[in-house]
């Protein structure tokens, strides 16, 4: 049964749309953008993008119909979870930008351009950056400025400027502002000393500058000035030295070195990673979400046993030393992204539908709720019941650990807090859970007061 | 004295560049910013020209020095 959908995020290119069928992707490519792609193939750009692995792959489909008249459809790989830049680490969102300023640059040295540099038109398999929008090139004319700067100004600078000499939190900016971080804005929350820097003065407060500048006399102008070849080479190698030199260092949290401070032994910490090893052999998921996984190594059993996993935190320090250590070993099956399960990232954009939110990229296969019930339910209040919920919208196997209050960890939450959660308790978690879930496994951990349990969602929830 | 006066002339042209982006300039956000961006992406392409070239041409000395002393 052909059962098109239409991808709600791809309506402003006048040149294709993405549309799915039975879970399948294709990508629409109109007449209008005839010329441009058989470049990309003829010109060998293509070729070197794909042998590189930064531009995702692409079969021209056959027996497909699209809408209208076109010139192709195409068929590109999918990506195993999509993710946004206000999810990213800084390292990612820097990443990121590199890949589309190494993208443009070897686009010009074969005679085409990227007509857009927008932010999500990177995702990542696992802690590799690729580039999905095959619809982006186009014929470069001699003479014409780059036309995506400002777009990589506002989507890549200024965010990485933000975190790197303000806040790393920043990143979350881009929630806001889903067509990047205004650079007046930017501009205005950066130190001063931001400014002895040669590139974030040129690009950022001298963008900034010029924005509020006479845009009738430049409406008139703007026909007539041109830019060299050279000059755009010159541009883009400045925007690459000025985010090359873009760093942050991420200081030590409560989270980033939260294995070094619990209250495990080795023997309950090599009990509980045979126990989730175990419980993740059985529900044999494709797909895992780990939530709260702070430095990701029980994401790294789910690896293990060949499943794509996200590996959500919301502490962007835990987040930024868990990708670091990917990248280094060029992971391409765990994908670590600034998560905040109090609040989740919603759907956003125009008609609430361009991107989605957390929960509408799911369900997973199984989702990892490991030391995590007490931070929902004693520092957010969130009720048991509510969480069961939450969980059971996100994947179908749920390997969850349950720290009673009789936890070292429970007892610092509250000793600087009345305890009003009567209802935190072990019967009470598993009734709660049991209207969503039925139970598989439950074992103690040794030498610890913890359980974990291995959950199936019932058919009818 | 004539390398005195180069030297001068372009801490000149540096200054007044980083005085022209260093004061700041209320945006205002309703007018069309297509047509300045336009313009500036021209003018930030003949600022980093300047030293692309120095860095190209720098880097082709080295080159150069680089192929003598391996002659040697």
């Amino acid at each position: 049964m052909n059962d098109m959908q239409q991808n709600t995020a791809s309506f402003r290119d006048p040149d294709g749309h993405i549309f799915s069928i039975n879970g399948q992707i294709f990508r629409q490519v109109n007449f209008s953008a005839q010329e441009d792609y058989d470049l990309l193939i003829s010109s060998g750009l293509y070729a070197e993008l794909i042998d590189s692995k930064v531009l995702v792959e692409h079969e021209e489909a056959v027996g497909v119909t699209g809408v209208g008249e076109y010139y192709k459809i195409i068929m590109p790989e999918k990506i195993p979870f999509i993710s946004y830049p206000y999810e990213w680490s800084f390292s990612q969102l820097k990443q990121a930008a590199i890949l589309t300023l190494k993208l443009q640059i070897a686009a010009m040295a074969r005679g085409m351009s990227l007509k857009d540099a927008s932010a999500y038109n990177i995702q990542f398999i696992g802690s590799q950056p690729i580039f999905i929008d095959t619809l982006s090139f186009e014929k470069y004319n001699e003479g014409k400025p780059w036309i995506a700067y400002g777009q990589f100004v506002r989507h890549f600078l200024a965010p990485l400027a933000l975190m790197a000499k303000t806040d790393a939190r920043l990143s979350s900016l881009l929630r806001c502002f889903i067509d990047g971080v205004p650079v007046d804005m930017a501009a205005k929350m950066l130190p001063g000393s931001s400014r002895f820097n040669m590139g974030l003065l040129l690009h950022l407060f001298g963008m900034a500058r010029a924005m509020g500048g006479d845009a009738e006399a430049a409406n008139s102008r703007a026909g007539e000035v041109k830019v060299s070849k050279f000059g755009l080479m010159a541009t883009l190698d400045s925007l690459l030295s000025t985010v090359n030199k873009l760093t942050w260092e991420p200081p030590k949290t409560t989270w980033s070195d939260y294995y070094d401070n619990t209250n495990y032994t080795d023997s309950s910490s090599a009990h509980k990673a045979a126990l989730v090893l175990a419980y993740m052999r059985e529900a044999a998921p494709h797909t895992v979400w780990d939530l709260g996984a702070n430095t990701g190594r029980y994401s790294e059993i789910g690896e293990g046993i060949g499943a794509q996993v996200t590996a959500f935190d919301f502490d962007v320090a835990a987040v930024e030393f868990m990708y670091r250590d990917f990248a280094s070993k060029e992971n391409r099956n765990i994908l670590p992204l600034v998560m905040d399960l109090s609040n989740p990232s919603p759907a956003l954009g125009w008609h609430h539908n361009e991107r989605a939110s957390m929960i509408q990229r799911g369900p997973a296969d199984c989702v990892l709720a490991l030391a995590i019930i007490h931070h929902l339910a004693i520092a957010n209040n969130l009720p048991l019941g509510m969480i069961a919920d939450f969980f059971s919208q996100c994947g179908k196997w749920l390997i969850i650990e349950f720290v009673p209050k009789e936890d070292s960890q429970i007892k610092r939450m509250l000793a600087a807090r009345e305890d009003i959660f009567v209802n935190y308790t072990r019967e009470e978690f598993e009734r709660a859970f049991g209207e969503y879930f039925y139970m598989v496994h439950r074992e103690d951990i040794t030498d610890s007061c913890r359980t974990l349990y291995l959950l199936c969602k019932r058919d009818d929830k | 004295m004539k390398k005195k006066i180069l030297t001068l002339a372009i801490s000149v042209l540096i200054l007044s560049i980083c005085a022209f982006f260093m004061i700041q300039r209320a945006a205002n956000a309703y007018i069309d910013g297509n047509s300045v961006m336009y313009l500036f992406s021209v003018v930030a392409a003949s600022i980093c020209a300047v030293g692309y070239a120095i860095k190209v041409y720098w880097q082709k000395i080295l080159e150069f020095f680089k192929r003598m002393s391996g002659r040697k």
